[in-house]
């Protein structure tokens, strides 16, 4: 289905990525952000509640976070494609309402501009230490999906592609830009209504008397409906049946428990393969693969070039999709190259990811940063090259001490 | 008499207003065929986070989470809360009225589970009114005090009495007189009911006068 005209503004702009989010939002048809302010992303926030007046949109700033996420799950029962936008402090208090939203399947979108952290941290220099909570941050099993975009016109894109599919998995999605890219400002293209595909709310059809809302159809996603329209939704976070019934001691057995909970992460894990999205390049003979994400595969590419001047056979492999992770794709590349380098704005995250799913068949390399800057693309290079002529197998993940931590630790 | 008795009342209040839409919000409200039995959408969040977004019916227990004044936004939110027999905690209770009044809640009542006939006519116009309606309903705990399987048998009895021989009607009673002690009665009534424009109207009147034909209402 193409984006609705009215929700899309069309033209060339030079704006930031917080900016751009919000008219991919737009785009993408939500009509309904609850929010907090919080450096970096408030720049976000406050350009969708500029558009939303004049596309029949809301926009709350709600008392904190923990309200903000809820809101955004009724907003999304009541038939509203929803978001959220923050930065990690808010975002750790979602993590209760993100739980609740996989437990009830609940399609939203959360924008987290992430900053240095942990605690407040700093709020006004990037990081990317959030990843792993992303994924992990709510207890019990389910799954989510997040995507890491580089640039404004991604933060715009992705934006887009994160609620259609929210809508098609019936899932959280989370953007996990970081505070380079939501306050860096460049040229955007919007293109018109008629090229920006939007997926739709999968509503039921049926007969009212038969609608079950968590009773899978296609891809294991159950339709929805709307709160209010006569179905007597019954919703709660409690283990519950296809009826929504929660399974209390009399009725809870292995089966049950294993039908409903499994569904949660077997929808999201069976159809990786159509989620995953992953940009590669000089794949073909690379001896050393670079996985990087957000800014940090900006500043990657500057180290990758210097390595291949210096005659270094170096690929890079960026993730467009953090989660779920591409495991086949680095399973892959591990039996056929030497080693990844990792770089990444945190003291290792996803570099622990990429360590499983090489089954020890390549080394693993993180060049760290401490958060509230990016990397010296000097740093990376040194790591490639020191992938490229070791000879040794590493044990588990080995950091590269860049020069910065040389500096101050000598 | 227990908290089963809010449910009746919301249930007889629903039949007397004869709505269509409305949604319970409940963090202690989940049992199976609820939402049919009411003729409502349930939707069971966690611990205290009744904050939705659509209007519907708040139904808490203990320290009033809805003062998060979340539902100062909503169109038609009354919402109910049921607090536990107050000499088994230590610590000071709230005072739910004057923290809702303060809160900006359009009509503000307190009832016990032995005035179920007010709490029904209380939730009957509450759930009429425009904007968010707070009701403290003082109803023993269903599963120690009162519940079948209570620690006493003649446990309901004696709380019926109880709030017979403590409790006092009192409507219009100024909300900063509405502390709980122990060694007080429990002030019931209808303390507030007044008339507000909601968050909706104040959103839509404030962008429809800035924005003009441009200004496309949320629906």
């Amino acid at each position: 289905m193409k984006a609705n005209p009215k929700d899309v503004f069309s033209g060339t702009y030079y704006i930031d990525g917080d900016v751009a989010c919000a008219y991919g939002a737009a785009a993408a048809g939500c009509k309904f952000l609850a929010g907090y302010p919080i450096t970096p992303s408030t720049e976000a926030a406050e350009a969708f509640a500029k558009l939303a007046p004049q596309i029949g949109a809301m926009f709350i700033q709600m008392e904190d976070e923990l309200g903000s996420i809820v809101a955004v799950l009724g907003a999304s029962w009541a038939g509203k494609k929803s978001m959220t936008i923050t930065s990690g402090p808010g975002f750790s208090l979602m993590m209760e309402g993100i739980g609740f939203g996989a437990a009830l399947e609940t399609p939203f979108v959360i924008i987290n501009i992430q900053r240095g952290g942990p605690s407040t941290g700093v709020p006004t220099r990037t990081g990317q230490a959030d990843m792993m909570q992303a994924r992990w941050g709510s207890h019990g099993d389910y799954e989510i999906i997040a995507l890491s975009p580089d640039s404004p016109q991604e933060s715009f894109e992705f934006t887009i592609k994160a609620f259609n599919l929210a809508e098609r998995y019936r899932v959280p999605v989370m953007l996990m830009s970081d505070e380079c890219v939501g306050h860096m400002t460049e040229k955007v293209v919007i293109p018109s209504a008629s090229e920006i595909e939007v997926e739709p709310r999968r509503f039921y059809h049926g007969p009212k008397d038969q609608y079950l809302p968590f009773k899978p159809e296609r891809d294991l996603v159950p339709p929805m409906v709307k709160a209010g329209e006569g179905y007597r939704l019954h919703l709660t976070g409690l283990v519950h049946d296809e009826n929504g019934y929660p399974l209390l001691d009399c009725d809870i057995d292995e089966v049950t428990q294993k039908s409903t909970t499994r569904r949660l992460v077997d929808k999201i894990r069976a159809n990786a393969d159509k989620i995953i999205e992953i940009k590669e390049d000089s794949l073909d003979d690379a001896e050393v693969v670079v996985v990087s994400y957000g800014i940090t595969s900006r500043v990657a590419l500057k180290g990758i070039e210097q390595a291949r001047e210096y005659g270094i056979k170096v690929g890079s492999l960026r993730l467009v999709t953090v989660w779920p992770f591409p495991e086949k794709r680095i399973t892959e590349l591990a039996h056929k190259i030497k080693g990844f380098v990792v770089p990444e704005i945190n003291y290792g995250q996803i570099v622990f990811e990429v360590e499983r799913c090489s089954h020890g068949k390549a080394n693993v390399v993180l060049v760290p940063h401490g958060g509230a800057g990016v990397h010296n693309p000097d740093d990376i290079f040194e790591a490639i090259k020191q992938v490229a002529k070791n000879k040794e197998k590493y044990e588990g993940v080995v950091e590269y001490r860049t020069s910065l931590e040389r500096l101050i630790f000598g | 008499m227990n908290q089963n008795s809010v449910i009746v009342s919301l249930a007889n209040a629903l039949e007397r207003t004869g709505l269509e839409k409305v949604c319970v919000v409940s963090d202690v409200l989940y049992k199976k065929g609820i939402a049919d039995y009411l003729g409502v959408d349930l939707f069971h969040t966690t611990r205290g986070r009744t904050n939705c977004s659509y209007g519907g019916f708040g139904y808490n227990r203990g320290e009033s989470f809805h003062a998060r004044c979340a539902q100062k936004k909503l169109k038609n939110a009354p919402s109910v809360n049921s607090v536990f027999p107050l000499y088994i905690c230590p610590e000071q209770p709230f005072n739910i009225p004057h923290l809702a009044k303060s809160c900006g809640a359009v009509y503000v009542a307190r009832w016990t589970a032995l005035h179920k006939a007010e709490l029904t006519n209380s939730i009957a116009e509450a759930l009429q009114k425009q904007g968010f309606s707070v009701i403290e309903a003082i109803s023993p705990g269903e599963g120690n005090f009162a519940g079948v399987d209570g620690v006493a048998s003649d446990a309901r009895e004696k709380l019926l009495k109880f709030y017979y021989d403590n409790s006092e009607i009192k409507d219009t009673e100024p909300t900063e007189n509405l502390a709980i002690d122990s060694d007080k009665k429990i002030i019931v009534g209808k303390f507030v009911d007044w008339e507000r424009p909601t968050f909706i109207d104040l959103y839509n009147n404030q962008l429809r006068h800035t924005l003009g034909n441009k200004f496309v209402p949320y629906e």
